[in-house]
């Protein structure tokens, strides 16, 4: 019997979810860290001096931001495999989550630098201080303050995305609701919840992110 | 890789039912994001705070999680059945929507509140002004907005290939479970970055365009 909610059902499948749950924070996280990773590579790149390398950081950037992620989960799902590597499933994703959201992140660090006006850099320099020294106590924390919202955004647009990874069968949320209701016929209920659970994750780290760029940067706002 | 070869205007056709659905997609979005957008920028509190609660809504929770429960979900509960292509449509339009309200809005709040002064001092009245004044000045920033979310539709609509719905991605995925080779994904790849691409140069040119000051 199908019913518009049925709270029975979730307590008889609550280890699953919470197991889905946790996969996914697991998922999340993983695939954040290595979109930082690709991120400052593909930023390094693509401001390099050197056209090959600065060209080949355009190229990731740009080719990964008009493709679909789903794209590179199935694409590395099927060709890893074909060329002998045996990845498990949530490494694939980690890997595809992490380059398509590097080529955002590449794009969010470059935009905060530039943020970052030049008479900064070059009164860092009048002052003989070191390109690192410059790097490190001036343009780092004006660039942050310009970048933290934006990243913010990034990390949650990601943590959205590994319900993508449900379709080479990690068992992250989506996944484990999808089999829930396939054995219960309970969709309505199953996919709601499912909904419910993503809205708070997403709606805590939305308030934890304000929470960090007011306590971080809130003493600077309206400056420069 | 030359196995791709007989493949390609099936894909092409896959690229197009991408686009179809898309654009589909973009003309409901279009028309949720003017109407919410109006009532977000309205003075009804509680219009307001409905309008919120749908961006906030759509955004976040996945959008493979909105098509399921467009797909299986609501079928189930209320004895109506979409076809894949419907519940595909109807789920990007909503996701769609809720990105183009917040377009809408932030163009019409990039229109000084001076200018609703002056064409009330004018006596113009309020749908008067908002076709007259607000709107015209309003899609600049809404427009380029626009053909961003074009792209996330485009990108977007991939993920209703996991409900079945047969377009770019699934035709490329079908054909790569024929002939075992990755050709037909990078095909794929590379359709959807000619849309994209475009689409985003587009956009780039209608914001340099439209920028105040600049040549009109």
């Amino acid at each position: 019997m199908v019913s518009l909610f049925d709270p029975a059902l979730f307590w008889r499948y609550r280890h699953a979810i919470a197991a889905g749950a946790a996969a996914t924070l697991a998922l999340g996280a993983c695939s954040v860290l290595a979109s930082f990773a690709f991120g400052l590579a593909g930023w390094r790149l693509k401001t390099s001096r050197h056209r090959p390398f600065a060209w080949f950081g355009n190229a990731y950037v740009e080719a990964l931001r008009n493709t679909p992620d789903l794209l590179y989960i199935y694409g590395l799902y099927f060709g890893l495999t074909g060329v002998g590597i045996r990845f498990s499933a949530f490494t694939c994703a980690v890997l595809a989550l992490g380059i398509q959201g590097g080529a955002y992140v590449a794009e969010i660090i470059r935009g905060a630098f530039t943020a970052v006006s030049n008479e900064q850099r070059a009164a860092a320099r009048a002052l003989s201080l070191r390109p690192w020294q410059s790097l490190v106590h001036v343009e780092l924390p004006q660039m942050l303050r310009v970048a933290f919202p934006a990243l913010g955004n990034q990390v949650i647009s990601t943590l959205l995305g590994t319900a993508l990874a449900s379709v080479i069968a990690v068992p992250e949320l989506t996944y484990q609701s999808q089999i829930i209701g396939d054995s219960t016929y309970q969709y309505f209920s199953v996919f709601a919840m499912d909904a419910v659970i993503y809205l708070l994750l997403v709606q805590i780290l939305t308030r934890v992110f304000h929470l960090i760029d007011h306590l971080w940067f809130g003493k600077w706002r309206g400056t420069v | 890789m030359a196995g791709v070869v007989p493949y390609l205007g099936l894909l092409v056709k896959g690229a197009l039912i991408t686009l179809e659905v898309s654009a589909l997609a973009l003309v409901c979005a279009l028309v949720i994001g003017v109407v919410v957008g109006i009532v977000a920028t309205s003075r009804f509190r509680a219009a307001q705070a409905a309008a919120r609660v749908y961006v906030e809504l759509v955004r976040s929770i996945p959008l493979l999680v909105q098509l399921f429960f467009a797909y299986y979900g609501l079928p189930l509960m209320f004895k109506v059945n979409f076809t894949p292509y419907q519940a595909a449509t109807a789920a990007l339009a909503l996701y769609g929507g809720a990105y183009m309200v917040e377009a809408v809005r932030s163009g019409i709040q990039s229109v000084g509140r001076n200018q609703w002064e002056a064409a009330r001092a004018l006596g113009i009245g309020y749908w008067h002004t908002m076709t007259y004044v607000v709107a015209p000045q309003a899609i600049r920033v809404t427009l380029p907005a626009a053909a961003g979310i074009f792209i996330s539709l485009l990108k977007g609509s991939s993920v209703a290939s996991i409900i079945g719905f047969v377009e770019l991605l699934q035709t490329a995925v079908n054909i790569r479970n024929t002939i075992f080779s990755l050709s037909p994904l990078l095909v794929a790849g590379i359709l959807y970055f000619l849309m994209c691409y475009g689409l985003s140069r587009f956009g780039s040119r209608v914001e340099r365009r439209f920028r105040y000051g600049g040549a009109s």
